[in-house]
């Protein structure tokens, strides 16, 4: 409040040519009187040379990159939105909010009735809230702190974006050539993906001297270029499928909803922008992140609908859910089914290796824990062999007796346990 | 051990190849004494007196001589096997199970695993009996005086040669005064389940059973958990089991909520307990409400065959003859006035509508 009088008086000064009419209204304020005689800055300098003062940095420091980042403190606009002498009381400041003279008199300062609201309330309320960082959910964050890969582009950067797209970085590099004029000419090379969440995906690359210019372009090739991807129960794959692009190949699998993404982290993006929620996907070979999302867009669209399979093969195409006591439903049937003896022995009907085109997935199998090696592994199994049902039994005995009891209870009531365990419900 | 040996010789006495030859076949030079109470397959029950006070029959006659005939049997199994889905709805069953599979399969292939699937909805289907409660009879092959006092518990013997149906497994107990009895029905329950473990089952039957639990799962229409529960549980000729299985049955009639059975095992038996006990009409009404005719057409049919003294009806000319419903309801049927209400509320709604006739004449 204090600042804000200093500073309302040092304009002041400045503007009248009389300086401060005498106050009419009893503004005995110590500090006000004692401002008004100490020579100081503030009534010495004005606003922008005051900021500078504790703001500068020394063409020194300049060029060693001080003052441009985080630590610098910003020189604040403390006028902004203000209207000069509003208040709450609504006054006549002649000088600052009237003219000094009106005709031949001199205006006096005086207050108005009709006392309204603070007009400034809210530009105050503004400069006392802290400025800080939106906060961004962590999956939007992206992989690290370092680069722009993964992180929700439109929550982060100014850039201009569609409303109805999602976009996300998979790829950041730098490359560079060597030029006659300017010698390595070095490069931002951007990779983005943008998606609707319901089975549009787009992606694009762009390159440029600037890494946000390169962003922005990326993101403007990746919208222009969408495809349309089917998807199942609008949760998962259609079917198992391989794909391949360049070195890197993909095993992808459907799975059951609830399941997740279980896949790498630009697969896992890439579905997330199409609307996939449950799918299990191994990458072998190269991992190239462009590589990636190309070979797996690929397979999304090179996916064949279950009436595609059933016309191909000439037979019905039937699921058998152990969920559902493995009942024969019928997902496709062709137009005219093939019979037995029309199928060649040598023709595979597996279905699995017809989607996965004849390739064989190589399931690892899990390693046992080291501990299981180890000679105490088998004491600790023979300790545990005396325990087994020991908790089903405990369950049993507080269902029917309401506490944990020994067998000699019935015929000797005294013998009871020294540690009762009674149920949690009394 | 003294009694223990004892009791192994008096069994070797009735049944000399007790412990050397395993099967039904052993059975051959048993006594009648040892093979009488234990050896008795449900449909062999007939004509035993009804003593239990559970069940509220308005006739005095025992329920298994009608349920295991065979026509009543298609009928009941007819109106479970109506609707099979529910035996092919997922289930929560706690249990991690695989991924579906995917197969090419020609139309012959197709057609075997249907039929493949119609045995299990029917395995799963089955008819759990309806029968009067067995009552616990005490019978005794030896009394043996000098031996009381030898031990100071009794002594159970149980015979576990494999493949002997759980019934008909002898069991004997020689008291602490030296009595030789058959193992009482608790003792029998024991010994199987310790022997011959049954999942689900356990020794002590669960709390839910109890009167105050069992009434709080009928109010939140638990029917189905209760019905499956005991049937895991209890045996069916067991007082207990029927006794649940008659208070369940009793409260669904109450509320109404007979569809709540539809498509599970138990739908058939609860249709043949409320026509034995003479209580079908409110089925029947909501069966026809419901657009069941076929249902009701079984249920009425059942009703005929439980009743021998009724001779002068005609079978149904087919499983939707709405004639021999009217038929019924004109000459047994206790509401008369609300089920014809209902029936031709029923026959409205199924005559073609004003302009069906009119696109039907239109075609002609």
């Amino acid at each position: 409040m204090l600042g804000h009088l200093r500073a309302v008086i040092g304009k002041a000064t400045s503007v009248g040519p009389l300086g401060l009419a005498p106050l009419k209204y009893n503004l005995t304020c110590t500090n006000l009187q004692q401002t008004r005689n100490a020579v100081t800055g503030f009534n010495s300098h004005n606003v922008d040379q005051l900021w500078k003062s504790i703001t500068l940095v020394s063409k020194q420091g300049q060029r060693r990159g001080r003052g441009k980042k985080t630590n610098s403190r910003l020189i604040k606009d403390l006028y902004k939105d203000q209207v000069m002498g509003d208040g709450k009381v609504k006054m006549v400041w002649p000088g600052l909010n009237s003219s000094v003279m009106r005709g031949r008199q001199v205006v006096q300062q005086e207050r108005l009735e009709t006392p309204v609201q603070d007009p400034n309330e809210a530009v105050k309320e503004a400069k006392e809230t802290k400025q800080g960082r939106r906060r961004l959910h962590p999956l939007d964050r992206g992989y690290t702190s370092a680069t722009i890969c993964g992180r929700d582009l439109k929550n982060t950067t100014s850039l201009k974006f569609l409303d109805q797209f999602d976009y996300r970085v998979i790829d950041t590099r730098f490359v560079s050539h060597m030029t006659g004029m300017f010698g390595r000419y070095q490069r931002a090379a951007i990779v983005v993906v943008c998606g609707n969440g319901n089975g549009v995906i787009g992606i694009g690359s762009g390159k440029s001297m600037n890494k946000m210019h390169a962003v922005q372009q990326a993101s403007n090739r990746a919208v222009v270029r969408l495809l349309y991807i089917e998807r199942c129960n609008n949760h998962t794959v259609l079917h198992d499928f391989f794909t391949q692009f360049y070195a890197t190949k993909i095993f992808v699998e459907k799975k059951p909803e609830g399941y997740g993404l279980d896949c790498h982290r630009v697969i896992k993006i890439i579905c997330k922008l199409v609307g996939i929620k449950d799918i299990k996907a191994r990458v072998e070979g190269s991992t190239m992140p462009m590589n990636i999302a190309k070979a797996f867009i690929l397979g999304l669209v090179r996916q064949k609908k279950y009436e595609e399979f059933a016309e191909e093969k000439k037979l019905h195409v039937v699921e058998f859910d152990p969920k559902q006591r493995n009942f024969p439903k019928v997902l496709a049937s062709p137009s005219i089914c093939r019979k037995g003896s029309e199928i060649p022995t040598s023709e595979s009907l597996d279905f699995k290796q017809h989607s996965l085109q004849g390739r064989v997935k190589y399931d690892k199998p899990k390693a046992e824990p080291f501990f299981t090696r180890l000679i105490g592994w088998n004491i600790h199994l023979k300790k545990e062999e005396k325990r087994r049902g020991a908790r089903e039994n405990l369950y049993e005995l507080i269902a029917k007796y309401g506490e944990s009891r020994s067998f000699l209870a019935e015929k000797y009531p005294e013998a009871r346990l020294y540690n009762k365990i009674y149920p949690k419900n009394s | 051990m003294a009694l223990a040996t004892r009791t192994l010789r008096s069994l070797q006495r009735f049944n000399k190849n007790v412990l050397l030859v395993s099967g039904r076949r052993r059975h051959d030079g048993c006594s009648p004494l040892l093979l009488k109470s234990s050896s008795r397959p449900y449909s062999d029950t007939v004509g035993v007196k009804l003593t239990g006070s559970n069940v509220t029959s308005s006739d005095k006659k025992d329920p298994a001589q009608f349920f295991f005939k065979d026509e009543v049997q298609s009928c009941l199994l007819e109106m479970n096997m109506r609707d099979t889905s529910k035996v092919f709805e997922p289930r929560k069953e706690g249990k991690t199970l695989s991924e579906p599979e995917l197969k090419f399969l020609t139309q012959e292939e197709l057609d075997e695993e249907l039929e493949r699937a119609h045995e299990v909805a029917r395995y799963y289907l089955q008819l759990p009996p309806v029968l009067s409660p067995k009552p616990d009879e005490r019978i005794v092959l030896s009394e043996d005086p000098e031996l009381q006092g030898l031990e100071e518990s009794k002594i159970l013997v149980t015979d576990i040669s494999f493949g002997v149906p759980h019934r008909d497994r002898i069991i004997v107990a020689r008291d602490t005064d030296g009595t030789l009895r058959h193992a009482s029905r608790d003792e029998r329950y024991r010994m199987l389940q310790t022997y011959f473990p049954e999942e689900g089952r356990s020794i002590e039957p669960p709390q839910l059973f109890t009167s105050e639990k069992l009434k709080s799962l009928l109010d939140r229409l638990e029917y189905q958990f209760v019905l499956d529960k005991a049937c895991i549980q209890f045996e069916p000729d067991d007082p207990q089991y029927v006794s649940v299985t008659s208070i369940t049955y009793d409260h669904i009639d109450a509320s109404g909520e007979y569809d709540l059975l539809v498509g599970t095992r138990h739908y058939g038996s609860m249709a043949f307990y409320l026509v034995f006990n003479g209580r079908q009409d409110k089925f029947l009404k909501h069966c026809i409400s419901t657009h069941k005719i076929q249902d009701a057409v079984a249920l009425t049919k059942v009703f005929y065959l439980t009743r021998p003294e009724i001779t002068d009806y005609s079978n149904p000319s087919s499983p939707d003859d709405t004639a021999f419903l009217k038929e019924y309801i004109s000459k047994y049927a206790k509401d008369k006035a609300s089920l014809t209400m209902t029936l031709n509320a029923h026959l409205e709604l199924q005559l073609p509508t004003a302009d069906e006739e009119r696109t039907l004449s239109g075609n002609q």
